[in-house]
């Protein structure tokens, strides 16, 4: 049937579905599943992976552009730890390493794991 | 706030990390994406897992979509594409979900006769013809909107909506029902 369908104005061109429609029993009786929880669910825990795997990517680039700094301010590090001599150099090394592990530390006991915010508003 | 917030609402709350409106996004759509894959998929597990990488996809891109109030015909967008490409997919999973489809209970899979008629039917179609049908027939979407999603121009969709229409009509044996 034209223009007498499910929609409020089809244009008087389109084909659209009535009751009276040979058809229309076949889509009713082929009718949309359910709503699911598993399959909402399902879409929740891929979405959960795919942000781990975003924020592994992002943490594993900021990583490495931390050891690419490191070694351009390198031959500079070198020629302090040279004019300070070798017992200064080897405290400053232990006190770097130190630091490092101290944030590294600092940042592993403060960690935040992101929940699923289940309220909507 | 209203019980039933807007999809600009929801997408506005999605974009800013809150998984609860994803969630509920997923529940507006999945019942009218999962049935227009299954009209396009010989495999009603194949079409699920496809419907669970467009939502997975578009929660990827959400911050990419423009028109927050166009939400529904996005994601159908997303399907239709993801359909167009689904054979790649379907090889490589079809053993797997078939064994599994296997395992399903009955009310999974359609019941009727009539519903396995039209299912067969519409498998007899060009992809294309299968997918305007679908859409205009199946889910009441305007010609103008079914052109939109599939990326075809509006006379296209009309002429694969009439042909696919007559053909499902030839082949389930019923009154072609013309005026």
């Amino acid at each position: 049937m034209y223009c007498e369908g499910v929609r409020a104005s089809p244009k008087s061109w389109e084909w659209v579905m009535d009751k009276t429609d040979p058809l229309a029993d076949f889509f009713a009786a082929d009718a949309a599943p359910a709503n699911d929880r598993a399959f909402r669910t399902g879409v929740m825990e891929r979405v959960a992976r795919r942000r781990l795997r975003i924020e592994l990517v992002l943490r594993l680039v900021a990583g490495c552009l931390l050891v690419l700094g490191l070694a351009l301010i390198s031959p500079a590090l070198q020629i302090v730890a040279d004019t300070l001599g070798q017992e200064m150099s080897a405290a400053l090394q232990i006190i770097a390493i130190g630091g490092g592990v101290a944030f590294l530390g600092h940042g592993w006991v403060t960690r935040t794991i992101r929940l699923p915010r289940m309220r909507l508003f | 706030m209203s019980s039933q917030p807007t999809d600009a609402a929801l997408v506005a709350a999605a974009r800013s990390g809150n998984d609860a409106a994803y969630a509920r996004i997923v529940d507006r759509y999945q019942g009218a994406i999962r049935a227009f894959l299954r009209r396009l998929s010989p495999y009603d597990a194949d079409a699920d897992d496809l419907a669970q990488e467009v939502f997975l996809a578009g929660w990827t891109e959400l911050r990419r979509l423009r028109q927050p109030e166009r939400l529904k015909t996005w994601l159908f967008s997303i399907a239709w594409r993801k359909a167009k490409g689904q054979a790649r997919t379907m090889a490589r999973s079809r053993q797997r979900d078939h064994d599994w489809q296997d395992l399903r209970p009955d009310s999974e899979t359609p019941q009727t006769e009539r519903a396995i008629a039209l299912r067969q039917a519409l498998a007899q179609l060009p992809p294309d013809q299968r997918a305007a049908v679908s859409l205009c027939l199946g889910e009441g979407w305007s010609h103008g909107d079914a052109a939109n999603v599939l990326e075809m121009p509006l006379g296209t969709v009309k002429s694969h909506v009439l042909r696919g229409r007559a053909r499902l009509a030839e082949i389930l044996g019923v009154g072609d029902g013309q005026d």
